[in-house]
């Protein structure tokens, strides 16, 4: 049994479609395998479960965001949210099969990267230690994915790229702001800078 | 899961972490911190927790050079999931959930699953079935998952694939890792299809362990399984050596290899080939075309006894002997007491090399397999020697074999040539009978004071 490559792909689109129309913990492997035309076997030879599909998705669009630049960090994520408002049905579809602490933790390992490219931008033009960008990043990323979050459980209403807008103040307000005061700080206490 | 076994999961999870981190650095430390935690009453298991300590206190010890090579030879992710798997599902998670099941239902529950992928084999070995038997019986994808499903819900977490060549079905054994990720797997094998390829995917699933067989050095293995094979076990061995994934051999002890496939010579080579593990297994006179004169004398068993623990003291290999080591399990291990069989047919055999059986898993659920009258004599009647050097009811107390099958009315599962009872245990009586006088003196001086045992061990090894 060889299975082309083109497998895994098929198998995402189909779980695309069927969660056009019901909720990801009532969808079944069999029902799935039947709609690709392929055996169970063939499935699970890809993937353990029908989440490993949606990570595989999930997956594969993160990294098409890794391609952008610090610069558009404001762009891609409002593009990713406008997909999912697009998507609406099905991303709760998805959502809703999942404990919240579950999205919350992946959320923030989501986010991080984009909040990441900014914060190193700022942090690079000043003295700061490497704990401290990490702080900002952690405290950044959580606000993000917490933004996020209230948006998709609200049923995803439009106002969220308000919000981003307003989100995006803050950071550019403020980023460069506090990382010039961390290092003034360690300038003044070299000993507990650490770096 | 429970409350118990969310503790034990993240318990073990922070364990492996801290040790993961700095191996070196941090297991003798653990050990500091067993010791506070076991306190010094009854249940302390004070003996064993000083010998665990000599080993990891001594870098030179080969236990510790054999733990230590898991960080320095195992890929990280696979190396994790082994742990998970194998030790924490298998071990402390599974075990609790077995004994409640034996508790309830009065079975015996295995702690690991033996199964025929397939009675279809690549390779037309001297003495093989397989090779007259061809493609002719499999389970199922469908089957072989019902078997895991069923078995996670009694605690098994550890499945074991034997044949015929489980490897002609790669790709469904793939699929079976992925969709039971939680389990582990091993798999007997020729080894001869393991290319890049398929490494490749077992470094994805990461939880495939294959124990490759071999009969001894390139002469003696392609002499019984064909030209060439040897050169491509080697290669195997390579492709998973690159990779970093774990493997085991397995051979089988026969009055005529005993000695070359015994020799410190190639155990030191299996070290060097990579192996992590090496089980031996004593030669078994099943089936019709059987050769009895294959069997080990008691001289030769004896050496093989000697030789294996001697081998334990000094090598970084995990070494089993398993007709000589009933003393570390409490006897005969088969019957669903720690495992079972099920042939590419789907019967139920209680030993993979018991093959009588009165019930099938196509027909039955598993733990009715277990509740069967043939697995539940094996329950009654285990032990079924006192002294654990005459652990089997085939081996070396054929009467009891006979007896069972007698009872039960279980019948031969034998795929191409069924063997009555009294075929298969008329050429045991002669080896139980010769092996006694041995076996009570080895047991004897081994089970009386741990001095007389050392005594004892000296005297043999200066001859």
């Amino acid at each position: 049994m060889e299975v082309p490559k083109s497998t895994k792909n098929e198998i995402m689109a189909a779980l695309g479609k069927l969660l056009r129309t019901k909720r990801l913990d009532d969808i079944t492997v069999t029902e799935l395998v039947e709609r690709c035309n392929i055996s169970r076997q063939a499935f699970y030879y890809h993937f353990s479960d029908l989440y490993g599909v949606v990570d595989y998705g999930i997956q594969r669009y993160l990294e098409e965001l890794q391609a952008c630049t610090p610069e558009q960090w404001h762009e891609a994520l409002e593009r990713t949210l406008t997909l999912l408002r697009e998507n609406r049905t099905l991303a709760l579809n998805v959502y809703r099969a999942y404990e919240r602490s579950y999205v919350e933790h992946d959320l923030r390992q989501w986010v991080t990267p984009l909040v990441e490219a900014r914060v190193r931008m700022a942090a690079q033009k000043c003295g700061v230690t490497e704990d401290q960008t990490s702080f900002m990043i952690e405290l950044l990323a959580q606000a993000l994915a917490s933004i996020v979050l209230s948006w998709v459980e609200r049923g995803m209403p439009s106002s969220v790229v308000e919000r981003l807008d307003d989100f995006d103040i803050l950071v550019e307000g403020c980023l460069e702001y506090t990382m010039e005061r961390l290092a003034q700080k360690n300038r003044k206490e070299p000993s507990s800078a650490g770096i | 899961m429970s409350m118990m076994n969310s503790v034990k999961r993240a318990g073990f999870r922070a364990m492996y972490g801290y040790l993961d981190k700095d191996p070196d650095a941090n297991i003798p430390r653990l050990m500091d911190w067993v010791d506070r935690f076991a306190g010094d009453g009854p249940n302390s298991f004070p003996d064993q927790r000083s010998a665990f300590r000599k080993v990891i206190e001594n870098p030179d010890n080969n236990w510790y050079r054999l733990l230590r090579s898991m960080w320095t030879d195992i890929d990280g992710e696979v190396r994790k999931t082994f742990f998970e798997n194998f030790m924490l599902n298998g071990n402390l998670i599974g075990w609790a959930v077995q004994e409640e099941a034996r508790e309830r239902y009065g079975c015996n529950i295995p702690w690991a699953i033996l199964l025929d992928p397939t009675s279809a084999c690549n390779l037309h070995c001297t003495g093989c079935w397989a090779a007259e038997y061809g493609n002719k019986l499999n389970l199922s994808f469908d089957e072989i998952d019902s078997i895991i499903t069923q078995g996670k819900k009694l605690g098994v977490y550890i499945y074991i694939y034997t044949g015929g060549e489980p490897m002609v079905r790669k790709d469904d054994l793939i699929a079976l890792c992925n969709k039971h990720n939680d389990c582990e797997f091993l798999c007997f094998t020729n080894a001869t299809l393991i290319d890049e390829d398929f490494a490749d995917q077992m470094l994805r699933v990461k939880n495939f362990v294959p124990a490759i067989s071999v009969e001894g050095f390139e002469e003696a293995t392609d002499g019984r399984r064909g030209d060439g094979v040897f050169q491509k076990v080697r290669r195997a061995m390579e492709i998973l050596k690159e990779r970093k994934l774990p493997f085991g051999t397995s051979c089988c002890y026969t009055s005529a290899n005993l000695d070359s496939i015994s020799s410190e010579e190639f155990v030191d080579k299996l070290v060097e080939w990579g192996a992590k593990f090496s089980w031996y297994f004593h030669y078994m006179p099943v089936g019709n075309d059987a050769a009895p004169e294959l069997m080990p004398s008691p001289e030769q068993r004896e050496a093989m006894y000697d030789r294996i623990r001697a081998y334990r003291k000094s090598k970084p290999l995990f070494l089993i002997d398993f007709q000589n080591d009933g003393e570390y399990v409490g006897g005969c291990i088969a019957g669903g007491r720690r495992y079972l069989h099920i042939n590419a047919n789907g019967d139920v055999d209680p030993c993979v090399f018991v093959h009588y059986s009165d019930c099938n898993i196509r027909s039955m659920p598993l733990l009715d397999c277990l509740r069967s009258p043939m697995f539940m004599a094996y329950h009654d009647g285990q032990p079924f020697n006192e002294n654990h050097l005459k652990p089997c009811p085939m081996l070396e107390n054929p009467e009891k074999l006979r007896e069972m099958v007698a009872k039960t009315g279980a019948k031969s599962t034998d795929l191409q040539s069924p063997e009555t009872v009294e075929h298969l245990c008329g050429k045991c009586d002669g080896y139980a009978q010769a092996w006694d006088e041995t076996a009570e003196r080895l047991w004897s001086h081994g089970h009386s004071c741990s001095d007389c045992a050392r005594r004892c061990a000296e005297q043999r090894a200066a001859g």
